[in-house]
């Protein structure tokens, strides 16, 4: 747990954060995020002292930051910023160590951990391990630069815009892996960002900041569902239930979806859907389990014919992903015109199904203010 | 960083440091009062500040040798700093140290020693001891072959020539040419003039390359300055020409000394002396031509010459 | 890629090579003062060894014209360099050895343009082969030093000692020795004290914006001044301390000698250090120095892990650069009485004669050479593998 209490920083005359008093839970991920110039660098770099502050206390756990020296403090908290800053001079594996070697861990341990840290990541040891910085490109170099952070396993993570200066492709992959071992490690993260939608996506609480002060800390539905003034409301801008959709990942609210393998006998069960009425559409998978396609129960011909009847679905268009958000089916059903869209996993195998109506649900579920 | 490379790096850096560090105390090894002694860069300066170093270190006194030091202005100036203690200057120079002098008295070997002897105390403290009986003057040199042709032996030929219009091309220091008291005293004496395309100036010259440049022939010189205890004139095929009008002041080499030093150390006279007056014309004409021509040291003629004297055992 | 085309650098060199037949070979002088007269290479030399001369070259044109990228032609243009090095050395010398005239006890034999230039053009091959050997570490050490050592070992056992630079050599052993050991402790004393202080200057210099201009505009200004008008400018000084505290006197800090030279030779190497040093802390990466804090490390930690290993290459390089500076302008030192190398370059000048001048130049020659190939080396080992390197291993 992190306590912030009525911490103040300045520069000279002017004021960069103001009277800040702010409690982060711990395991929880606490997005600062706001107009630049609004001081969420400086509230980070206050938490492991290389910035120090005219006023208030910071307390981790409960123990003072003041009362540790700076270094020490530093070690056992992760540190991430935006150009990762690897030592150029060292190897990949000797950059992760650093830390470990600060705290005088011995050599098997620190080879352990670094290994650990490269599955993490899921980057294959012995390709990674003694490469250069300058060899990787930018999602590698950023995944290591979490790695390097998280090698002496410390409680708490700073990351002050890790993900800005990676490509949007890239940076979506590095957001799901984040999150994905958030879940396993569930460490207590400052995550500062200037991307709304990133803050959307990975804060379990956001922090919306301007000139120095908090505005509003809240969950994210609570901030896109009840914005505190006009600031905020303008912040997160007017299409803010479309934003809402991308805190829900799909894996939650597919349903599960009626099939029939090539290796069934179609007909029959497509005559017994048919009678039965309940559900229009039946996918038919083939000997893997894998998607072939969709089938109209009503419009199929007797015997079933495989190419006549089925709309091939193997584009990205037609499927989405079970690691997808309800806004990317959302745009999908827009964008092909269709109300039900499948779910595969990474091989292609169906795993659910999703319709309009579930995320109609869910937008309904919040009462806006006008 | 490797620890091969954190050694190799230190040790560098401390070889540069113990360079930087160390180097006033190896070179301030000999500490006992030594006496300095230097020499003008010229194969003559080099023989005679040679004998100096040799007969003093004989005499048990501990040296710094500091011979074939720099040119006539530098070694002056270290001398009157008293940043060396000796070294042979020429009696003549006396006119060049000090301007407001009668020019004609130089002329005379005897009378020139004692001004400059005077002079140089009074005004510098520095003492001159007694000269070697050598003339090493200014002269012109012929070369051999050009002699013979148009039998030039002596300075009074060589206006004929001039007059005659004969070729001529003289190749001379800068201070040579326009000293009054130098090749201007010849010029006057002896009734003839060089125009600037009979010259070939040398700003820095000295004789060793005024003489190359008359025996190569180079831009047509036959015609070269030199000093009278040249080694090298047989060698190039070069002849001094006789001054038989008694143009030129005399140059004699003597010792001269810091008095400061001279004080504490008295016997200093008493070893160079003799040595000094043992030395003349064609002596110091032999020995020279052992160091240029033959390219031995000259601290190796030195001591041959000495001990062939019974100055060294 | 053409299988049989034309080695332009090692035509270079055979062309170069066969046009130095056209100069002097050696030069023949009745004493070592008289210029004498130069001699082409079949009039110096007996006709087999001129023949060998002239086969080494046409068979090195040959590889130049017909190069194939096979192992032989990469290796024989080093191989004919070298032996061509070593023969006109050995060839030269043989001639002196066997010249004798009983009208002329002090002849002296010189190597003449035309062999200098010969030496010159095998260099060129062997050039052509180090490039081409790149990957073959042991072939390549042996192409580059082979000839170099051979003549070295000549040297050493006497072979060489009747040319006549080695006869000014023979005659003044003694003093050519302590005058090289004077060389090189003058040169890397200033280097030394240039390292400490210039160092401190140039992180001085990054620190603070307010210092950068005058420290720059002094390391600059000094640099510019001609090396004998600043040995000049410390007589007078210097002359005044000593003779007012005596003790410097003995210590043998004097208005002439090493102390003025010292102090104008260490001012002359700040440049490169200050400005390598400023250089190196520049181009330093502030994300890496907050990475390194925000991780934990202490003032200390960051200067030894990070920032020194970093900029010392670009110091080192810099130091590498003064070094070389440095021994060349102690040559000029031996003016104002500090000793060194520059001693025979001056008597040479002052007496006329051009191989007394040689035992200067070409040492100093060597001992620049030396070092910066030395300091390449060490500079590759110094840098971090992860660091672009900034130039080749030393050849």
């Amino acid at each position: 747990m992190i306590h912030i209490r009525n911490v103040t920083k300045r520069y000279g005359t002017s004021i960069a954060v103001d009277d800040i008093s702010l409690e982060i839970p711990t395991g929880e991920i606490c997005c600062l995020i706001g107009p630049s110039g609004c001081g969420k660098s400086t509230l980070v770099k206050l938490i492991n002292r290389m910035l120090e502050p005219e006023g208030g206390r910071i307390l981790i756990d409960g123990k003072d930051t003041r009362d540790f020296q700076p270094e020490l403090l530093r070690r056992h908290i992760g540190y991430v910023i935006q150009n990762v800053g690897l030592f150029p001079h060292m190897t990949v594996a000797e950059n992760i160590a650093v830390v470990p070697q600060l705290l005088s861990w011995n050599r098997e341990k620190i080879e352990g951990r670094t290994e650990g840290l490269f599955r993490l990541m899921r980057m294959e040891p012995n390709q990674y391990r003694d490469k250069y910085p300058r060899e990787l490109s930018g999602g590698e170099a950023q995944r290591i630069g979490v790695a390097r952070a998280l090698a002496s396993d410390p409680a708490i993570l700073l990351m002050d815009e890790p993900f800005g200066a990676v490509d949007p492709l890239n940076r979506e992959a590095l957001q799901a892996e984040f999150m994905k071992i958030q879940s396993d490690l569930k460490k207590t993260v400052v995550f500062v960002t200037h991307d709304l939608d990133e803050a959307i996506r990975l804060g379990d609480r956001i922090a919306l900041m301007r000139a120095g002060r908090i505005v509003q800390y809240d969950t994210p539905e609570e901030i896109l569902a009840h914005p505190k003034d006009r600031f905020v409301s303008d912040f997160v801008g007017a299409d803010r239930a479309l934003k809402r959709l991308s805190r829900f990942p799909v894996s939650e609210f597919m349903k599960e979806p009626v099939v029939v393998k090539v290796t069934d006998d179609v007909d029959a069960f497509l005559a017994k859907i048919r009678e039965e009425g309940k559900t229009r559409f039946v996918w038919l998978l083939d000997e893997q389990d894998r998607l072939i396609g969709p089938v109209d129960s009503r419009h199929v011909h007797r015997p079933f014919n495989r190419e006549e009847d089925v709309m091939e679905a193997n584009c990205p268009a037609i499927t989405v992903r079970n690691s997808a958000t309800l806004r990317e089916v959302l745009s999908r059903m827009l964008g092909q015109g269709v109300k039900t869209i499948p779910v595969i996993d990474d091989d292609s195998r169906l795993v659910g199904e999703i319709s309009i109506g579930e995320i109609e649900k869910v937008t309904e579920e919040a009462a806006f203010e006008c | 960083m490797s620890k091969a490379r954190i050694i190799s790096l230190c040790i560098v850096l401390i070889l540069l440091c113990t360079f930087g560090l160390s180097s006033p105390w190896v070179w301030a090894a000999d500490r006992e009062d030594p006496v300095t002694v230097a020499s003008k860069i010229d194969t003559e300066g080099a023989l005679l500040g040679q004998m100096i170093v040799l007969m003093l270190r004989h005499n048990g006194f501990t040296v710094k040798d500091k011979t074939e030091f720099g040119p006539t202005d530098l070694i002056r100036k270290a001398i009157i700093n008293g940043e060396i203690d000796i070294y042979p200057e020429y009696t003549g120079n006396g006119g060049f140290f000090f301007s407001n002098t009668d020019s004609t008295l130089w002329k005379d070997a005897l009378k020139g020693y004692e001004t400059v002897r005077e002079l140089d105390f009074k005004v510098n403290r520095i003492v001159w001891l007694k000269p070697a009986p050598a003339n090493n003057t200014w002269a012109i040199a012929v070369r051999k072959n050009l002699s013979m042709e148009e039998e030039i032996t002596t300075l009074e030929d060589l206006a004929r020539y001039v007059q005659r219009g004969g070729a001529v091309k003289l190749a001379g220091s800068e201070e040579f040419v326009s000293r009054p008291d130098a090749l201007p005293a010849f010029e006057k004496a002896y009734g003839f003039h060089l125009t600037k395309g009979q010259l070939l100036v040398l700003s820095g010259g000295n004789t060793a390359q005024t003489e190359k440049a008359a025996a190569d022939g180079t831009d047509g010189v036959n015609f070269a300055m030199a000093y009278g205890t040249d080694g090298s004139l047989a060698a190039l095929g070069l002849k001094v020409l006789e001054d038989t009008k008694g143009v030129q002041p005399v140059y004699e080499p003597a010792p001269i000394v810091r008095e400061f030093v001279l004080k504490k150390y008295p016997r200093i006279r008493t070893i160079l002396e003799p040595v000094f007056t043992s030395l003349d014309l064609e002596t110091l004409q032999t020995l020279n031509a052992r160091i240029a021509v033959e390219g031995q040291m000259a601290s190796t003629v030195a001591e041959m010459y000495l001990r062939s004297k019974r100055f060294l055992p | 890629m053409h299988r049989v085309g034309i080695d332009r650098v090692t035509l270079a060199g055979a062309v170069i090579g066969l046009c130095s037949f056209g100069l002097h070979f050696a030069v023949l002088r009745p004493n070592r003062l008289s210029s004498g007269d130069g001699l082409f290479v079949w009039n110096a030399l007996p006709s087999s060894e001129a023949i060998i001369l002239v086969l080494l070259w046409l068979c090195a044109l040959g590889a130049g014209l017909l190069y194939r990228k096979n192992r032989p032609f990469r290796l024989a243009p080093g191989l004919i360099g070298n032996v061509v090095l070593v023969l006109v050395f050995l060839f030269t010398a043989g001639m002196a050895t066997n010249t004798t005239d009983p009208d002329l006890p002090f002849l002296r034999i010189s190597i003449g343009s035309g062999g200098w230039i010969m030496a010159f053009a095998s260099y060129i091959l062997i050039l052509s082969s180090q490039q081409k050997l790149a990957d073959r570490g042991f072939l390549r050490l042996f192409v580059s030093l082979s000839g170099l050592t051979a003549i070295v070992l000549l040297l050493a056992t006497g072979h060489l000692s009747d040319i006549s630079v080695i006869k000014e050599f023979s005659a003044r052993q003694g003093r050519f020795l302590s005058e090289l050991s004077q060389h090189l402790i003058i040169a890397g004393a200033s280097v030394g004290i240039a390292t400490i202080i210039g160092t401190g200057l140039g992180v001085w210099a990054f620190r603070s914006r307010i210092l950068e201009r005058p420290v720059f505009f002094f390391v600059n200004t000094v640099q510019t001044l001609p090396s004998l008008a600043l040995f000049g400018l410390m007589i007078a000084p210097l002359a005044l301390l000593s003779q007012r505290y005596p003790v410097l006197r003995d210590l043998g800090i004097q208005g002439i000698g090493w102390a003025p030279a010292l102090i104008a030779l260490s001012l002359y190497a700040l440049l490169p250090i200050t400005r390598n040093t400023y250089t190196s802390l520049r181009i330093l990466d502030p994300d890496v120095i907050e990475a390194g804090r925000g991780m934990g490390m202490n003032g200390l930690q960051v200067l030894w892990r990070i920032e020194i290993p970093l900029s010392l290459p670009i110091i080192l390089s810099g130091i590498r650069t003064a070094l070389v500076q440095s021994i060349g302008n102690t040559t000029v030192a031996a003016l104002i009485g500090a000793g060194g190398l520059g001693v025979f370059v001056f008597q040479g000048l002052g007496q006329a004669v051009p191989d007394l001048i040689l035992l200067g130049a070409i040492p100093v020659i060597v001992l620049s050479v030396c070092t910066d190939k030395l300091m390449a080396i060490l500079i590759h080992q110094i840098t971090p593998k992860g660091i672009a390197l900034q130039e080749e291993p030393a050849s």
